[in-house]
């Protein structure tokens, strides 16, 4: 094969080699060297948090919180283990020290160390030595360390005590890592002794469920005299389970495993259906492989800048692979909107709202970019889907995703039609921010912004302004309506409307200043860039003042990184104020060297 | 962009100054001011300066700096302090504390800075100059005239709103009807004198007037009031958790009221300030009548005087309406294992002085519309002993500018539409005949 082939086939490689990067994990490999069926156990259906879910989820999410990963590293063996195995690991050990559930499950609990993993995440410094523990790669301390010689813990479980009773608004940081510290032990705690997840069906069929705890005491040990209940037959099967995870019978375990499973197939086959898609959703974590590839992405975008033959056949493979990668990115929302039965809502919480902008910014330059052409859209939208897809990551540590929503929300179209704009607003805003970045670096440090490079990189970001005017004015007002139809006030100047009335302001603002000439390329683009510190303000800031309505997420300490950010993007703003003249792009220079470096047409044309 | 360019002849650099200050090209630019109208008058020169684009710019600025204080100083006070002082008023004292983002904790220390009205219609007269200088009936204007009429229709919606709108609330046990409306926030002291079966005397004094050490000297009340302490949001407490009362009589013998900070904007539980007062009765002869305590956490209290007896309270205002609304249950829900709530709803009927009734529930955005106000599902109360939800709370909204944000919004979303698509369609349609031309970022600029 010839250059030339390689170089016009390289989008269909590029695409190829996507799609079997997502196929590739599309395969779940949740099994154990000793043969316990892991997976399988994960689509054991339970509720909790108000919804019905795999066990699977609940136990991610559990190590979500307190691992900050989906599953968890065995430092022993040095192998990664789903967590699945952790939590039946945690159901089947009796707590160090707590002497009840010794009689559920009696059994050797030395052989299953799961109080000796290193799950539990302890950033801070002072924390760490109140406990007594050493700072160490990783920063995951096990239950047994946290609970050292025995000295400490009454003093922490007193210090907890206190600080739970303290106003949150008033921690400092120590009592806010202590409270976290706490509340992560509870919950593993309230695993470990089945008082969460909800796992014993109510026998009249509704969605009030009990705990597996409540039912050993209902009904005891003795499994062959029970009734024919649901709730009855459900308990027998999970104590069958457990009993056989607990003795390491991985025949039994697996077998019994696959008669629970194939007798709720057969009995709510709809259910189960909804919960081997969460499975599926969960193993594949669309939304973490698309992070990875806008990454490489992002970098290949980069490459395409520089000067080389094969610049644009790298840069259309790039396209293609990008274009795959939103196909994808769009499936997982997709996916979420058919968990949730909420068909067209794309946002219902902080981390919908992070995966959606990321949707909406990799979509966006798509479209850039086929317009103009100049790669430099291809760059950031592949930046901005990645950026969106961390904070995304981020907040996805504080538990589930999927969470249902508070009375008020539970409307599918304000959902649909008012978050969806505002999202989008806040997406059209962002990528302007990036594109003013753009601007000032490109200027600054290269060529490229000579002759029609600036009037072109202003056009788009033109173009993305006063998409995001439309779509943040129709979505505010939108807001308004739904709030006046909800409860008789169109506007209550809230801090969240205030902040989403900050943004259509300000992009009013440039629009304005352009029109009336006192902002031209490059105020647009420093304009632009300000506008990111707006944005985030109104979709993160805000939610820092208090907990409302719309402060649909709270995270401590994000305050501070919030400002360090908006402190980076001020610094960008401000080395667009250096003097045009000193400039790469625009610095004066001689009429022959100037015609060697001027504008012309693509010579591939 | 120009037609040479698109030949694919490489153009002479241009003067890199006239790339970065040429105004936008792909849009008109704006009609010249003084355009064929030879010297201005002075009446046309200030409509002119009024037409501005800076003082739009400006404008924008000011509105953004006074929402986004006026965010934060919903951290220390109740949401309606707040839209009063900053948002429908003049001028604001804005505290320091706020515009240094809480890096000192001082309230003491305000600058003076315009307020909603002001920036709101300086905006107003700004927008309409800016229409008549340039007014010009265009396709290509439409949009933009558009846009603007629908914002000033949200203006004039915002104003009306913040004039004429009432909000109230209805607080109804299970198994109770009610037939009157507390105007949320507006607290007022009462005396009611029994006057037969059905009805009361009632002499109220509003919460504005009640100043600590005025002497109020109402000819509608039976008494002189001295107003010792005004709290607008309180607390009660057991009296032996205090060292010191001013009351000496009535309930305030038993419960003392200690101030609280007013519910902030931001707090997620937010409610009503609950006011308490402690005042001297004083008799028209100035006899000593004692010191009482009354509160919005309180019932009414029996006072005797010149052997007519009266009931007293601190209460918020009522109004009453000639309908009753009876709650028969309300219900609560929350999801599985949880406490977040999943639904609140009233099963109420509606009592009709004909005596006829209606039955209706309303629960999270699906309010009852009735007689020109609407009826929205918004808090219950619960039984202190048991905990259990035992009534509901329904807000009482009626704004005669409801309809302005709807046909605003409708107005300014065809504008944009209109606008930007136009600009939109002018620009792709350049581009079409400019597609050779189009590739030329993409050119590495040090290839050779």
């Amino acid at each position: 094969m010839n250059k030339e082939t390689i170089q016009r086939r390289l989008p269909i490689i590029a695409v190829v080699l996507t799609l079997s990067y997502f196929a590739y994990h599309a395969y779940p490999r949740a099994s154990d060297s000793r043969g316990f069926n892991f997976h399988e156990f994960g689509m054991i259906p339970v509720i909790d948090g108000g919804r019905y879910k795999p066990i699977q989820s609940v136990a991610q999410n559990a190590l979500m919180v307190i691992t900050h990963r989906s599953s968890y590293y065995d430092y022993e063996t040095s192998k990664r283990h789903p967590a699945t195995k952790w939590l039946l690991d945690a159901q089947t050990t009796p707590l160090p020290n707590a002497d009840d559930l010794r009689e559920l499950f009696p059994i050797n609990a030395e052989k299953k160390p799961s109080w000796s993993q290193k799950v539990f995440r302890i950033e801070n410094d002072e924390l760490l030595r109140f406990l007594d523990l050493k700072h160490r790669e990783g920063l995951r301390y096990s239950l047994t360390e946290i609970l050292g010689d025995g000295k400490k813990w009454p003093e922490f479980v007193q210090h907890a005590q206190e600080v739970r009773s303290k106003d949150p608004k008033t921690l400092s940081l120590f009592d806010g890592k202590v409270h976290e510290l706490a509340t992560h032990l509870q919950l593993a705690f309230q695993l470990a002794s089945h008082t969460l997840p909800l796992s014993i069906p109510n026998p009249d069929g509704s969605d009030q469920w009990s705990m597996f705890r409540s039912s050993h005491e209902e009904f005891g040990e003795k499994l062959d005299k029970l009734p024919a209940t649901p709730d009855a037959k459900t308990y027998a099967a999970l104590r069958k389970l457990f009993v056989a995870y607990d003795q390491v019978n991985v025949r039994d375990f697996n077998e019994a495993l696959a008669a629970h499973l194939a007798e709720l197939r057969t009995e709510s086959p709809a259910n189960m259906r909804s919960v081997r898609v969460e499975v599926f959703f969960n193993d594949f974590a669309p939304f973490y492989r698309c992070l990875e590839i806008y990454a490489i992405l992002a970098l290949i975008g980069g490459l395409t800048w520089f000067p080389s033959e094969w610049s644009r056949s790298l840069k259309n493979a790039a396209m293609a692979a990008m274009a795959t990668t939103f196909v994808f990115h769009l499936f997982g929302l997709v996916v979420r909107m058919y968990l949730q039965d909420r068909m067209f809502v794309f946002v219902t919480n902080l981390y919908s709202s992070a995966v959606f902008i990321g949707l909406g910014c990799a979509f966006v330059c798509i479209i850039a970019e086929l317009i103009f052409k100049n790669g430099i859209a291809l760059v950031i939208g592949n930046v901005t889907g990645f950026c969106s897809l961390i904070i995304a990551h981020m907040l996805s540590m504080s538990g589930d995703t999927l969470e249902m929503m508070q009375a008020v929300l539970d409307t599918n179209f304000w959902l649909a039609t008012h978050v969806t704009c505002i999202t989008l607003g806040y997406t059209a805003a962002f990528v302007a921010g990036f594109m003013g970045i753009a601007y000032i670096m490109l200027g600054l440090f290269t060529n490229k912004l000579r002759g029609e490079g600036s009037t072109n990189l202003t056009r788009m970001t033109y173009g993305v302004l006063c998409t995001g005017m439309f779509l943040s004015f129709v979505g505010t007002v939108l807001g308004g309506l739904w709030a006046d139809y909800s409860w008789g006030r169109f506007w209550g100047w809230d801090p969240k409307e205030n902040g989403a009335l900050l943004i259509v302001i300000w992009i009013a603002l440039i629009l304005h200043a352009r029109w009336g000439g006192m902002a031209k390329h490059r105020g647009i683009a420093v304009l632009s860039v300000l506008g990111i510190i707006v944005t985030s303000w109104s979709w993160f800031g805000t939610n820092f003042l208090g907990v409302g309505l719309h402060s649909y997420g709270f995270r401590q300490g994000a305050m501070v990184s919030l400002m360090m950010i908006d402190f980076g993007f001020l610094a960008i703003a401000g080395m667009g104020l250096i003097p045009l003249r000193m400039w790469t792009s625009f610095r004066p220079q001689s009429h022959a060297s100037a015609s060697a470096v001027g504008p012309r047409p693509n010579p591939t044309l | 962009m120009d037609k040479t360019s698109v030949q694919g002849k490489a153009p002479t650099p241009k003067p890199i100054e006239s790339s970065i200050t040429d105004s936008p090209r792909h849009l008109p630019p704006e009609p010249p001011l003084t355009a064929d109208r030879g010297a201005p008058s002075p009446a046309r020169e200030l409509l002119l300066f009024l037409a501005d684009l800076r003082i739009t710019v400006l404008l924008f600025s000011l509105s953004m700096l006074l929402v986004f204080w006026g965010t934060l100083a919903q951290v220390d006070m109740g949401i309606w302090t707040v839209v009063k002082q900053y948002f429908r008023s003049p001028i604001v004292f804005v505290p320091v504390k706020y515009i240094l983002f809480f890096a000192v904790d001082d309230r003491t220390l305000q600058i003076p800075f315009p307020g909603g009205w002001l920036i709101g219609g300086v905006m107003f007269v700004n927008l309409l100059a800016a229409h008549a200088v340039r007014f010009r009936l265009a396709w290509s204007r439409g949009g933009i005239i558009l846009i603007h009429v629908g914002l000033i229709v949200i203006m004039v919606g915002e104003v009306i709103t913040g004039l004429f709108a009432v909000e109230g609330n209805m607080m109804i046990k299970e198994g109770q009807a009610v037939n009157y409306v507390i105007e949320g926030g507006k607290a007022e002291f009462v005396v009611m004198k029994r006057v037969s079966d059905k009805e009361d005397e009632v002499a109220a004094v509003p919460a504005a007037r009640l100043q600590p050490g005025e002497l109020i000297d109402d000819p509608n009340l039976p008494f002189k009031l001295r107003v010792r302490e005004y709290m607008i949001n309180s607390e009660l407490l057991e009296v032996k958790e205090v060292k010191l009362n001013l009351a000496t009589a009535g309930i305030g013998r038993s419960l003392v009221a200690k101030r609280k900070d007013e519910v902030a904007g931001v707090d997620p539980e937010q409610k009503h300030d609950a006011p308490s007062i402690y005042v001297d009765l004083v008799g028209r002869d100035g006899e000593d009548l004692k010191t009482w305590l009354f509160s919005a956490h309180l019932e009414n209290q029996w006072i005797t005087y010149k052997g007519v007896k009266y009931r007293a309270a601190l209460r918020f205002r009522q109004t009453s309406r000639p309908f009753a609304i009876h709650l028969d249950k309300f219900e609560h829900k929350r999801f599985a294992g949880g406490e977040k709530p999943k639904d609140f709803r009233s099963y109420v009927r509606v009592l009709e002085p004909d005596g006829t009734e209606r039955k209706v529930e309303i629960y999270m955005n699906a309010p009852l519309y009735y007689q020109g106000e609407t009826f929205y599902q918004s808090s219950w109360t619960t039984d202190p002993l048991t905990g259990r939800a035992d009534g509901t709370v329904l807000q009482v909204v009626s704004n005669p500018g409801w309809l302005l944000p709807y046909l605003s919004c409708v107005l300014v979303g065809l504008g944009m539409l209109w606008h930007f698509g136009n600009t939109l369609s002018k620009f792709l349609e350049r581009r079409k005949h400019a597609q050779v031309a189009s590739q030329f970022v993409l050119v590495p600029v040090n290839s050779r």
